[in-house]
């Protein structure tokens, strides 16, 4: 009761870029005087500190832009904006290198990582194609599916397991081309989050992890185009303000261009072929008042792929995001968003007498509503609640009359995932944080529909019809969320949490590549939530004024209702898909070790993990724990990034990581005189170790008064390391009585070179 | 179908998007696991010799020679009351005296060896008329021939198909299977797509065409998974009709031959 004795005011406001006017997420705020307090801006720029009445020193920083302080009497509740300044004369990154904050330490918040976009742009990838998705697989306790691939596993879960957000809306497939570029145009992009462990309870829907991507809003000072001419794509971004310092757009678009050479090819087959991909990002935003803002934001991108005359495939996500940001006080700050978000595919055969269409789609429309109180120096609280509408046509085929292939249809399924949340961020001492929360989701499959339960070969057990749109079968989780930071010092705290996290839609998917015919289902009667419990425990030290930072992470990860496949499963168009899984129990555990110079002319990072993931299904190696494929015993990965000068920049990653766990003959047989393979434990043999060195340079163009530019070169795989792709098995060419192991290697060495200019 | 399709449109990007692939031959250290027993029954529609063949597997690392299993006892009995008890002819080849499958007969296969006791069934399936077999160009290399098997599927049974391809009498690695899951009463225009065995002009092509009972497609499916070049789902071994874990399938199953030679 010691807040009644003295009156307490509320200090609150944005924090923007200065130049652009982008609101920061994620800036720090702290506060000095009678009492000290901090704080960090969310994820619209907001921050909110309730003090009591006195004279403070507010002092606004954030990762490379000049800290501001401002003094002021709080004697009544103030409203503080601030515009921070970028820091980009080399110079003063040297020498007046202010001391960044030691926030990674007192928050409570574990296993996350924030990507800082100016690094993504300086790492480098093939191709040359800067990518958010490569670039977070460069960082602990994440691993790439496989080379060139942007498909990701987090502390050994699988990849539809992670939780992919774009402005909030669910992003099904992240991948263009079978994955080698992801959906995600890093021009576009401000913000991306990850979060490996310890989720607030903002967050659910997934077992593994969290990608929280925000898009940019927009400049809304002045207008502005940029881009990159590169030898895979190109891409221009055009932004400014609709009203000035009011609001704001944001238009990107990327296209590839590698069809354009297929056309240059001798090869008619080559050159009848199409294969392209293109997306798009918009975002508008306009503040009505300081209390009103309302964001508009949409992404549409689409794959095509085509042999002449012969087959054509096209995928593609769109998503919309219409969000109201309402401050009902200075401490009670509201968004309301109605997201929409789709995916769909088509495969085509135009061969006669074989043609058919088949397509399939997931749409989402969701409804969220988050608000966050600010109640005092001491608590933080937020809640929410949200309710996603899932409508998915599995499968539709359509054919000619003459064609060999029958229309076919497989039924809709629908069904409502809901939540209600709400999470405490507690300052308990000044050296105790914790951050606890509850989250109560529900899965409702709803009719209408034919719903079956299957035994155990298969078989439809039980069928019942469903004409009206009630509710077939629910499921309730609740899900706790707990992580605290004790610090024991200035430079050093530790820090452990414990979360449940369940999964109600699964992908299906047999194959080991990503491909854009995954199938999603619901939980229903056959197919249990995914339940994920998790519990980690960190040491978090800081060196030399929070320069150097290094922390350390075990986690130990159990889950339930985890989902395989019979052999010779039949996935595709299969109205009785459920009746081809098989559901097993699997755990993960491991170790991080992160080590990072966040700031000066050297900066970069060194991440090791050891960990181990498995699974068990009774009907698979016996009924015995087998390595996931998402099993990698070692990952080491290590980034480096030095500016020479204000022209030059050069970068350099090396990735290690142990081979996949995968399955190999131990013995052959002959079939029909085929020779047949023999295989005993599932996942028992590795493949070679991957590994590679990256190097990048950037050059920037020298200062013009009306335009910017720079060139990017690039050289994938330096020592032109042969990385396993796939491993097969066949009779020898040279000698048919012998059987021999074939290596197939994707990438060798690859140089790269853009052109980013900026008006 | 499909998973072919998928298969194509990968294979497709890949070559187009790297140029800079490569495969080679690599040495793999593989664990010797124990010798398996491995039956291969069938008994077809045709008037012959129905035969079984008993083999084992072998290690990885060996040559492709099969030890044959010698000295079993092996019976072929239907559902009206027939056994045939088969007698070996040359090692591990096991052969009935000569009777035909029937339409709509189940058939138990019984193997006796090394004191264990491996049974399995199968029923004939209903015979589908295959009217013929014809070539065309393939995509990627218009010198090669796909070979193309067409057929009425009939309306109102569940069909499965099973193809065995033979280039100048050298049958081709690669595992033909086919069900009417999307072609149900469809005229049927199968293609059987391979890279095993060139086809070119002056060839002389045989196919073997096949009706084969449920069990014996998820077999034969479940197989031509493994030569999805690593991209299928985690190879296993395909489900088998035999107790007791005997690697190998018993399939009664009606047979056609179409011949063509490539002009």
């Amino acid at each position: 009761m010691y807040a009644a004795a003295q009156k307490k005011f509320t200090v609150s406001g944005n924090i923007k870029d200065g130049a652009t006017g982008e609101l920061l997420i994620g800036a720090s705020v702290s506060l000095k005087g009678a009492t000290q307090s901090q704080t960090i801006s969310n994820s619209y720029g907001f921050y909110s500190l309730s003090v009591p009445e006195g004279n403070y020193t507010l002092t606004y920083s954030y990762i490379g832009y000049a800290p501001a302080t401002q003094t002021i009497s709080l004697h009544q509740d103030t409203v503080s904006n601030i515009s921070l300044a970028v820091k980009n004369d080399l110079q003063e990154v040297v020498i007046n290198d202010k001391r960044p904050n030691n926030s990674n330490l007192i928050s409570p918040q574990m296993g996350v990582e924030k990507l800082d976009m100016s690094q993504i742009n300086n790492v480098p990838v093939i191709f040359g194609e800067k990518d958010i998705l490569k670039t977070i697989s460069l960082l602990p306790g994440v691993k790439a599916a496989s080379e060139g691939n942007t498909g990701y596993y987090v502390r050994g879960g699988g990849s539809d397991q992670n939780l992919i957000l774009l402005d909030e809306a669910t992003v099904y497939n992240a991948s263009h081309l079978f994955g080698f570029f992801s959906t995600f145009n890093s021009d576009a992009i401000k913000d991306v989050s990850l979060y490996k462990g310890g989720m607030p309870s903002q967050y659910g829907g997934r077992l593994s992890s969290v990608l929280d991507i925000k898009m940019n809003e927009g400049n809304n000072k002045n207008y502005t185009v940029e881009g990159g001419l590169g030898l895979i794509s190109s891409r221009v971004k055009f932004e400014g303000p609709i009203v000035k310092d009011k609001g704001s757009f944001m238009i990107s678009a990327r296209r590839t261009y590698i069809d354009m050479f297929l056309k240059a090819s001798s090869d008619t087959t080559v050159k009848g072929s199409t294969i392209y991909f293109y997306d798009l990002n918009a975002k508008f935003n306009y503040h009505f008042n300081e209390k009103n803002t309302i964001y508009l934001s949409g992404y549409f991108g689409k794959d095509v792929l085509g042999l002449k005359n012969t087959f054509g495939t096209d995928w593609g996500n769109a998503t919309g995001t219409l969000r109201f940001n309402h401050l009902f006080s200075n401490k009670l700050f509201s968004n309301t968003s109605l997201i929409y978000s789709n995916y769909n595919y088509v495969i085509q055969s135009f061969i006669a007498d074989n043609d058919f269409k088949a397509t399939s789609k997931i749409t989402d429309l969701n409804l969220k509503e988050d608000i966050q109180y600010y109640v005092n120096t001491k608590h933080t609280v937020r809640f929410g609640i949200n309710a996603i509408n899932h409508t998915l046509a599995p499968g539709n085929i359509s054919s000619t009359k003459n064609s060999s292939v029958n229309n076919k249809s497989i039924e809709q399924r629908y069904g409502l995932e809901s939540a209600a949340y709400i999470n405490d961020e507690w300052h308990a001492t000044d050296k105790l944080n914790i951050q606890y929360g509850l989250r109560l989701s529900g899965m409702f499959l709803l009719g209408p529909g034919t719903f079956s339960t299957y035994d155990a070969a298969g078989n439809i057990k039980t069928s019942t019809t469903k004409t009206d749109n009630g509710v077939v079968k629910s499921y309730f989780n609740l899900e706790p969320r707990l992580s605290a930071s004790y610090s024991l010092n200035d430079q050093t705290s530790v820090k452990a949490s414990y979360n449940r996290n369940t999964q109600n839609i699964h992908i299906v998917s047999n194959s080991t590549s990503s491909t854009p015919t995954d199938l999603y289902v619901l939980s229903s009667n056959n197919i249990k939530p995914e339940i994920a419990d998790q519990v980690s425990a960190g040491y978090f030290r800081n060196f030399n004024d929070n320069l150097f930072e290094f922390s350390a992470e075990t986690y130990y990860k159990w889950m339930q209702n985890q989902i395989d496949y019979k052999n010779g499963a039949q996935l595709i168009a299969n109205a009785n898909v459920e009746s081809q899984l098989l559901y097993g129990v699997g755990r993960a555990y491991g170790m991080e070790l992160f080590f990072k110079k966040r700031y000066g002319r050297f900066n970069g990072w060194v991440g090791y993990t050891l960990s181990r993931t498995e699974r068990k299904f009774d009907d698979i190696n016996n009924g015995k724990y087998f390595p996931s494929k998402y099993d990698r015993t070692h990952d080491i990965s290590v980034v480096g990034i030095y500016k020479l000068n204000n022209r030059w920049t050069f970068s350099t990653t090396f990735v290690y990581g142990t081979g996949n766990a995968v399955t190999y003959p131990n013995g052959k047989y002959n079939i029909g005189g085929v020779t047949t393979y023999y295989y005993s434990a599932r996942n028992a043999y590795r493949e070679p170790a991957n590994h590679r060195i990256d190097i990048g340079a950037t050059l920037e163009g020298k200062e013009h008064k009306k335009y910017h530019s720079s060139w990017s070169f690039g050289i994938y795989n330096v020592y032109n390391h042969k990385n396993p792709y796939t491993i097969t098995f066949r009779d020898s060419k040279t000698d048919p009585t012998k059987t021999e192991a074939v290596e197939t290697s994707l990438f060798g060495i690859i140089p790269s070179v853009t052109w980013n200019f900026k008006f | 179908m499909f998973g072919k399709l998928k298969y194509h449109l990968l294979l497709a990007v890949m070559v187009l998007l790297t140029a800079t692939s490569c495969q080679r031959v690599i040495d793999l250290k593989l664990d010797n696991a124990e010798p398996q027993l491995v039956i291969e029954g069938i008994v077809t529609s045709q008037l012959i010799n129905q035969t079984v063949k008993i083999s084992q597997s072998v290690p990885f690392s060996n040559s492709n020679v099969f030890p044959a299993v010698s000295g079993a006892i092996v019976t072929i009995a239907d559902n009206h009351g027939n056994t045939y008890s088969l007698t070996e002819g040359i090692p591990g080849t096991y052969s009935s005296a000569k009777f035909q499958g029937r339409v709509g007969y189940t058939y138990t296969l019984t193997v006796q060896t090394n004191s264990k006791v491996y049974t399995a069934t199968s029923t004939m399936p209903f015979p589908v008329r295959f009217d013929d077999l014809s070539y065309k160009d393939d995509f990627f290399s218009p010198d090669k021939k796909i070979m193309t098997v067409h057929y009425q599927d009939p309306l109102n049974v569940a069909n499965n198909y099973h193809f065995l391809l033979f280039v100048n009498s050298v049958q081709a690695k690669t595992v033909f299977v086919n069900d009417d899951n999307f072609s149900n009463g469809k005229y049927v225009d199968f293609d059987l797509y391979q890279n095993k065995s060139d086809i070119k002009v002056g060839d002389n092509v045989l196919v073997e065409a096949q009706c084969i009972d449920r069990n014996m497609f998820f077999y034969w499916f479940s197989l031509s998974q493994q030569q999805d070049n690593g991209n299928g789902p985690t190879p296993s071994n395909p489900p088998s009709n035999l107790s007791n874990g005997a690697l190998g399938y018993f399939s009664a199953h009606t047979v056609q031959r179409l011949a063509v030679t490539i002009k």
